[in-house]
C-alpha cells in the first residue's frame, strides 16, 4: 500500500513538472529561470486578466471596456434609500397623528425625531454593502451624498433654532419643520432626479416643494393648521417624491440586472 | 519621436485597474475583482506594486467584522494615465 502511494506520488510529481516544462517552453520562458516562474502562470492560467503585456491597440480597448463598465453607475442601483426615509416619514406622522389625537399630549411630537434618528443610522449602515457585494463611489454618488448631507445638515440646525425659539423666547415655530419638510426636501430630490435622470424624483420633488410653498403662504396667511389637511398633505408629498420613486428606481434596477446577467435573478433591490 | 510607454501601466491588469479606477472616485477590491475577473492573488499583487508607485491610493477599513480595501487614484496616477493614453495615441492614428 505504502510502496503503492510512493509510486502515485513520484508518478504524479514528474507529470506535474513535465507539465509546468511543456508550459513554460510553449511561454518561451527557460525552465531554468526561477523568477519568470510567476510571470509565466500568470500570463498562461489567469483566465481573462493577467499581467501580460498588450499592444497598443489591446490597450486602448482595454482602457474603453473598463470605462464602459463603470458607465451604468452613473444611475441609481436601488430606490431602497428612498423607500426607507419615505415610509419612515409616513410612518413616524401617522404615529404622531394618532397618539396627539388620542392624548392630546404635545410631548408626542418629539417622535418626528425618530425620522432623523433611524433614517441617519439607515443611511450610514448602508453606505457599504453587504458581504460579496461590490462597492464604489462616482462622481455622481458624491454629488448626491453631499446634497443630501447639506440637507440633513440643514434640518439639525433648524431642530435646534426651533427649541432654542421655544425655550427663549416661548414661541413655537414648528411650523417650519414641516416647511423644511416639503420645501427643501422636495428640491433635493428633484435635483437628484435631474442628476441621475430620474424623472419621478424630479416630478415628485417639484410637487412637495409647490405644496410647501403653499404651506408656507397659508401660514402666513395665519390660515389654520389642522391636522386633517396637513397630515395627508404630508404623507402625500412623501409617498409622491420617495416612495413611487423609489419602487420605480427599483424596478428598473430589476430589470437592468435581468437584461444584464439574461436570467431572472433577483435583483439586491427589493 | 514616439513616447515611450509607462511599464507599470503596459499590464493588461494593472492597466484594467487604473481604467476602472479613473471612471469612478474609488472602488472596493470586490467590484474590482468583479470586473476584471482576476484571481484575489493576482489583483493583490497589482494593487500593491500600483499601490507603491503612488498610482493608487489604498484605505483599509473595517466594515463590521470584515475588512474592506478601498482604492482610489491618485493625482500622480491620474497624470501617469493621461500620459500612457497620450502615448499611445503617438503610436496608433487615432
Amino acid at each position: 500500500m505504502g510502496v503503492a502511494l510512493s509510486g502515485t506520488s513520484i508518478s504524479f510529481f514528474i507529470q506535474t513538472v513535465y507539465f509546468i516544462n511543456q508550459n513554460l517552453l510553449v511561454l518561451g520562458v527557460r525552465p531554468d529561470q526561477p523568477q519568470h516562474l510567476g510571470k509565466a502562470f500568470l500570463s498562461k492560467f489567469s483566465i481573462i486578466m493577467n499581467t501580460q503585456e498588450m499592444t497598443r491597440q489591446e490597450s486602448l480597448d482595454l482602457i474603453a471596456e473598463m470605462i464602459e463598465s463603470t458607465k451604468h453607475r452613473y444611475h441609481l442601483n436601488d430606490g431602497n434609500i428612498f423607500l426607507f426615509w419615505g415610509y419612515l416619514s409616513v410612518a413616524t406622522c401617522l404615529l404622531v397623528w394618532a397618539l396627539l389625537s388620542l392624548t392630546a399630549n404635545p410631548l408626542f411630537n418629539l417622535l418626528w425625531l425618530l425620522i432623523p434618528i433611524f433614517g441617519g443610522l439607515y443611511t450610514v449602515f448602508q453606505k457599504y454593502p453587504k458581504k460579496n457585494k461590490g462597492y464604489v463611489k462616482t462622481f455622481t454618488d458624491r454629488i448626491i451624498g453631499t446634497l443630501w448631507s447639506l440637507i440633513g445638515s440643514f434640518a439639525w440646525v433648524l431642530l435646534i433654532i426651533c427649541f432654542a425659539v421655544q425655550f427663549f423666547f416661548g414661541h413655537g415655530v414648528w411650523f417650519i419643520m414641516l416647511v423644511y419638510a416639503f420645501l427643501v426636501v422636495g428640491i433635493g430630490s428633484a435635483v437628484t432626479g435631474i442628476v441621475v435622470q430620474e424623472r419621478s424624483l424630479v416630478v415628485g420633488g417639484c410637487f412637495s416643494a409647490i405644496a410647501g410653498s403653499l404651506f408656507l403662504i397659508a401660514q402666513l396667511m395665519h390660515f389654520p393648521m389642522k391636522a386633517m389637511w396637513v397630515v395627508p398633505l404630508y404623507i402625500v408629498c412623501f409617498m409622491v417624491m420617495m416612495v413611487v420613486p423609489g419602487h420605480i428606481i427599483n424596478a428598473k434596477a430589476r430589470r437592468q440586472s435581468t437584461v444584464e446577467t439574461g436570467t431572472n435573478a433577483p435583483s439586491h433591490a427589493c | 519621436m514616439l513616447a515611450e510607454l509607462d511599464p507599470l501601466l503596459h499590464s493588461q491588469l494593472r492597466l484594467a485597474i487604473v481604467s476602472l479606477l479613473m471612471g469612478v472616485e474609488e472602488a472596493d477590491f470586490v467590484f474590482l475583482r468583479e470586473k476584471t475577473q482576476a484571481t484575489a492573488g493576482n489583483l493583490s499583487v497589482q494593487i500593491d506594486k500600483l499601490s507603491n508607485a503612488n498610482y493608487i491610493e489604498v484605505l483599509k477599513l473595517q466594515s463590521g467584522k470584515r475588512p474592506r480595501t478601498i482604492c482610489r487614484m491618485t493625482r500622480e496616477g491620474r497624470k501617469a494615465f493621461e500620459n500612457y493614453v497620450e502615448a499611445l495615441k503617438s503610436y496608433l492614428p487615432i
